[in-house]
């Protein structure tokens, strides 16, 4: 054993009523345990060096937030002895098993270098069961232990216009379609894991309802710079019957594993997922991803916090979103539209702005549910400008899953929306920016003048 | 059957554990052992329960407050149901610790029901074993590989 002196020799160590919380590092016998006094603080003893009668120990004071952080592999052995409360270490020479020998008081500094754990060794294991009850009872301490796993998501808008900024509405849906996904993911897992389990299906039912509830997902980090949202799964909470708990344990990682990590392109991969999950849950888990996947505004990537995953989360070909999910079997989002096409019978003085229920449910002859519908349109308003046609302006209003498309493809005018409001709002600021663009001379849309004039345009300022 | 006495039942008594050692819930093994040791790999303290190696080199148990779980623990022989368990076991202990333990190998052993009892294997792969009377540790271990 090294011969050291403490500067301060102390009595006892000056800490009342520890027990021991967990051996964290342990081989026949503790290397680095957790010890909590009376007051609830933590400390941890250190096996450094023994001799013929005694085993020494180095014995700090830890915040609970440093320990964590360890056992989440955040930080190494050595860093949590720098964390030391006030720097304060205490050498301890313990004999026959019980009894403290001697107790020394130093600084970080003073120690031997051969006490000084310098691989700086990150925790090995998962961390142990015994802290879940400690971390559920504080608030940041569950963050930290959900962050840890999280799965992260980046949107980056295509168009630069509004720098990296994501409207709100899109980050709203996009967050909609991926709970979707993955509740539907985990109900379909556990149904196909546990199924022969229960004999009673109401009970599966009733299981799976209160298991949902858990592993339902949390949003764990946000980022507005560009939108980046980690999502996670709790894995502190534990059922009440430990038969679930590896698959509560795994559900995030499985949904990852299954459904964010997958090329879609690949046609081996389509095969894959149609052999494996039926209609109804290949709509319901694959629908809603793809069509995050498909939105035409926005890049996706994805990556795990633990560092072993990382992907750019490419559109889905037409063809194989088809085979993957009929247009048929799409789940109906409970907040989207169509367009249908109606012909109605009515009385030739009907004003069609202020039709009855009544006058719809009788008179009507045909209805068809439509991709797109050709509109058109006289004046445009917007904050500063009334533009009046001569010539009606004609457009296409598409209805793409949940968005809202208008074109005009001779004026190059192409807007989405979220709702139709949105784009009809779009488009006029587009069209009289447009308009007055091809007004200047040498601007690239001055080419597009003399179908401006065609439409017979008044401006007039507004104000 | 003649039920099979343990090798270290002396040691066990010595230990006042109160209750059952081993535990009821050891079974009966059939596995490839895998075991840290020191060369030469037949030395037979490479095979006492740690509290005896530790007497015969001189080092006091380590241990702070001990509990009956543990003591019972010390009399039996520490080892893993795979090699990959028992070389990321080492690996997950600080080198300055490493050095202090002194194992440099590992070597393997088919165990079976004839040889002893087991203790359920942790997470980590390790399990205790408490050999019976007549199952020659040091002629069973061969050595596999380094740490």
């Amino acid at each position: 054993m090294i011969h050291w002196e403490a500067k301060y020799l102390l009595n006892r160590l000056p800490v009342e009523g520890l027990r021991k919380f967990a051996d964290l590092i342990e081989y026949e016998g503790p290397i680095l345990s957790h010890f909590k006094d009376v007051a609830g603080r933590d400390y941890l003893f250190y096996w450094v060096d023994d001799d013929a009668q005694v085993v020494r120990w180095i014995v700090w004071s830890v915040e609970m937030q440093t320990l964590v952080a360890y056992l989440n592999k955040e930080i190494g052995l050595y860093d949590m002895m720098r964390l030391a409360q006030a720097g304060r270490l205490f050498v301890v020479d313990m004999e026959h098993m019980e009894a403290l020998r001697t107790v020394g008081y130093a600084n970080l500094e003073d120690l031997p270098e051969a006490y000084l754990p310098l691989d700086n060794l990150i925790y090995a294991y998962e961390m142990p069961e015994a802290y879940n009850a400690l971390i559920a009872e504080e608030p940041s301490m569950y963050l930290t232990r959900l962050r840890e796993r999280a799965l992260v998501f980046e949107m980056k808008p295509k168009d630069s216009k509004f720098s990296t900024t994501v409207e709100m509405g899109d980050a709203g849906m996009f967050l909609r379609r991926l709970d979707r996904s993955f509740q539907n993911f985990a109900k379909d897992d556990f149904f196909e894991r546990f199924k022969n389990t229960f004999g009673d299906f109401n009970r599966l039912k009733r299981t799976l309802s209160e298991l949902m509830q858990i592993v339902s997902p949390r949003i764990v980090t946000l980022e507005y710079r560009s939108f980046v949202v980690g999502i996670s799964s709790d894995n502190v909470h534990r059922p009440e019957d430990t038969n679930f708990t590896d698959w509560q344990e795994n559900i995030l990682v499985n949904y990852q594993r299954e459904v964010v990590d997958r090329n879609y392109n690949d046609p081996a991969t389509v095969e894959a997922i149609v052999t494996k999950y039926g209609e109804e849950a290949r709509a319901g888990i694959f629908g809603p991803f793809m069509d995050i996947l498909n939105d035409s505004n926005y890049r996706i990537s994805a990556y795990n916090r633990v560092g072993t995953f990382k992907r750019e989360l490419r559109p889905v070909d037409e063809s194989k979103e088809l085979q993957i999910v009929s247009r048929a079997k799409r789940v109906v989002d409970p907040e989207s539209k169509v367009l249908v096409n109606l012909i109605l019978e009515l009385p030739s003085n009907q004003d069609l702005g202020h039709l009855s229920r009544k006058a719809l449910s009788q008179g009507l002859l045909f209805s068809q549910v439509v991709s797109e519908a050709h509109m058109s349109l006289t004046v445009i308003e917007t904050d500063d400008y009334r533009v009046t046609l001569t010539k009606p302006l004609d457009y296409v209003l598409r209805l793409e899953g949940d968005r809202y498309r208008i074109e005009l493809s001779d004026l190059e005018i192409s807007v989405i929306g979220t709702s139709r409001e949105d784009v009809q709002r779009k488009l006029v600021t587009t069209f009289v920016n447009k308009y007055l663009d091809s007004r200047i001379t040498g601007h690239p849309a001055q080419r597009l003048a003399s179908l401006f004039q065609g439409l017979g345009i008044t401006l007039v300022k507004s104000g | 059957m003649t039920k099979k006495s343990l090798k270290y039942n002396a040691l066990i008594a010595s230990m006042e554990i109160s209750g059952d050692c081993p535990s009821l819930t050891c079974s009966k093994p059939q596995l490839e052992a895998f075991r840290w040791v020191t060369l030469p790999v037949d030395e037979s303290l490479n095979y006492l329960p740690n509290i005896l190696r530790n007497q015969a080199k001189g080092r006091p148990a380590r241990s702070h407050w001990p509990d009956d779980t543990f003591k019972c623990s010390c009399c039996g022989l520490s080892m893993f149901t795979s090699k990959e368990a028992a070389v990321h076991k080492f690996s997950s202990i600080p080198e300055l610790n490493r050095k202090k333990l002194g194992f440099t190998h590992v070597a393997r052993a088919t165990i079976t029901l004839d040889h002893g009892l087991a203790s359920i294997p942790n997470r980590e792969g390790h399990f205790d074993f408490f050999e019976y009377e007549d199952f020659d540790t040091v002629a069973s271990f061969k050595l596999d590989s380094s740490l």
